[in-house]
């Protein structure tokens, strides 16, 4: 009698505390609108996050190992997260990823929001990977000169004939607008070369980013600083690896 | 002594039971619900398309609410679901992030505040150059419970519908215009087609539709005439008076032989509004 009541006790507690204790952890928010921005042998991750939960510890970043979390790459203090932060509202995030990386090379990342909680089966809380983003590091630089476009190795890609940016060889062009930052166009959606670049010439214009593709594997970025005349002075980010990637 | 041991067993249960069982089960925690991300909004004729994602597995999750109004007030409107219920998009929770498009628009049902039940939206409440802004929560029924507020950013400057012509087919020397406001003209330069800018200024996407910019560029424009292709959206701006209009040409086909474009095309006609 004394026997099956404490079995029906102890039973109760393992089955009513376990179930308690899973539904008690808040899930964080994922972040959102993740890219991977191409630096000069390097690389940073931009996204949107907001969450609330008092235990969220930061964020961990992946470099092409996506083990949770022990793919993780490892913060300044040797453990995890990647990139120590606090619970805050939405708000967007810059991160340079963490080591350097070699330009021309095709690197997949991927970000989680994570953080420890002793009520949780293995100690941490953490988003899931829900999707991966490849990135190229690339040369970039800054160019002063009179009535061409030539950046280093690739050469001429176009010229400056009055108000207007005509391209030279098999180089097309797509024009992005007016843009206070050079990384605020990273991802080329529109990336097909024969449908999507125009061979004509197109108005040049001061803080424009314009992205130019070759029908070889040259795929250059230009951000005109200035423009008087003939005169141009522009950054410039160059690739010409064979990667699927369609960052610059 | 058997009652002692007894005793003893029952009221350390109890203790335990509180300690560590005490912890209360998910129909009374207060866990935050995931709040949706707003990722785009689109503004169509008298009405605005909002895509979102989220990643909600509490529970309870029933779904997301979605509110609309002004700047002051963004929940003035709360939209039902066509039973008439909360919440207004019923969905199933997921361990994955889950991408939802509802559009707001005449004829849903909503409940206004300070006015009593649910009645339809009417054109009036989605009007063309009216800005809307727009909330979308995650929401539990029972008990009721809802994420907390934030704006996002695709909508904290206000989302404006506007006047739209879509698949038009043009001609050489046809000017596309919205409500008398002239925005480019079709022209044929030695053998290839171009948009001329009708009293105004342009610049030209890559794009796969209408709605790939949603917000105009201030700068950037230029009095060019610009080549016209399949896939290219044309942002216009110019000035009528004193006021600032902003919209835009999707150029969707271009028929070579017959020298015509088919266009869908768009004025955002309150002055200085970027929203179109």
């Amino acid at each position: 009698m004394n026997r099956t009541f404490i079995i029906l006790l102890l039973s109760f507690l393992f089955y009513s505390c376990e179930s308690d204790l899973i539904t008690v952890l808040d899930e964080y928010n994922p972040p959102y609108e993740i890219v991977a921005i191409p630096r000069n042998g390097g690389i940073t991750v931009n996204f949107i996050s907001g969450i609330l939960a008092s235990d969220f510890a930061g964020f961990n970043i992946y470099v092409d190992n996506f083990t949770q979390p022990t793919g993780a790459l490892l913060g300044t203090t040797g453990a995890l997260p990647t990139v120590i932060d606090e619970n805050h509202v939405r708000e967007p995030f810059y991160l340079p990823v963490p080591g350097t990386y070699a330009n021309g090379t095709q690197y997949t990342i991927a970000l989680t929001a994570y953080g420890t909680n002793d009520l949780a089966d293995n100690g941490y809380i953490e988003t899931k990977i829900n999707a991966t983003y490849t990135v190229v590091p690339r040369p970039e630089g800054s160019v002063t000169s009179t009535s061409t476009v030539a950046i280093p190795v690739a050469g001429v890609i176009a010229n400056i004939t009055g108000s207007l940016i005509q391209v030279t060889g098999t180089y097309k062009i797509q024009y992005f607008g007016t843009q206070s930052s050079f990384t605020n166009i990273t991802i080329i959606t529109n990336n097909n070369y024969t449908t999507d670049f125009n061979a004509h010439a197109i108005p040049a214009i001061a803080n424009g980013v314009y992205v130019l593709k070759d029908s070889g594997n040259n795929f250059v970025k230009i951000w005109i600083k200035s423009i008087s005349g003939g005169n141009i002075t522009f950054d410039w980010a160059h690739r010409s690896d064979t990667h699927p990637s369609n960052s610059i | 002594m058997m009652f002692t041991i007894k005793r003893i067993i029952f009221i350390f249960n109890i203790a335990f039971l509180f300690l560590s069982c005490g912890l209360p089960d998910a129909s009374t925690i207060a866990l935050n619900l995931n709040q949706p991300f707003i990722m785009r909004a689109m503004p169509g004729e008298n009405s605005v398309t909002i895509e979102f994602k989220s990643q909600n597995d509490e529970p309870s999750f029933s779904g997301y609410n979605v509110y609309f109004g002004t700047d002051v007030e963004p929940r003035l409107y709360k939209i039902y679901s066509e039973q008439q219920q909360l919440p207004t998009i019923p969905a199933n929770r997921s361990a994955n992030i889950t991408t939802h498009r509802f559009t707001i628009k005449e004829k849903l049902y909503a409940t206004k505040q300070g006015e009593e039940g649910i009645n339809e939206l009417d054109n009036g409440d989605v009007a063309n150059g009216l800005p809307m802004y727009i909330w979308v929560s995650s929401y539990q029924i029972a008990p009721t419970r809802e994420s907390s507020f934030v704006y996002d950013f695709h909508v904290a400057e206000g989302v404006t519908p506007r006047y739209e012509t879509i698949g038009q087919t043009i001609g050489v020397g046809v000017t596309m215009k919205i409500k008398e406001n002239t925005m480019a003209t079709l022209v044929n330069t030695a053998g290839v087609l171009h948009l001329k800018n009708a009293s105004s200024t342009m610049q030209m996407r890559t794009a796969t539709s209408l709605t790939d910019v949603n917000t105009a560029p201030e700068s950037g424009y230029s009095t060019d005439d610009l080549e016209v292709s399949a896939g290219r959206l044309y942002l216009i701006r110019k000035t009528v008076g004193s006021s600032t209009l902003y919209g835009k040409i999707f150029v969707r086909s271009v028929n070579t032989s017959s020298s015509t474009i088919v266009v869908d095309y768009c004025l955002q006609t309150a002055d200085g509004i970027l929203s179109y």
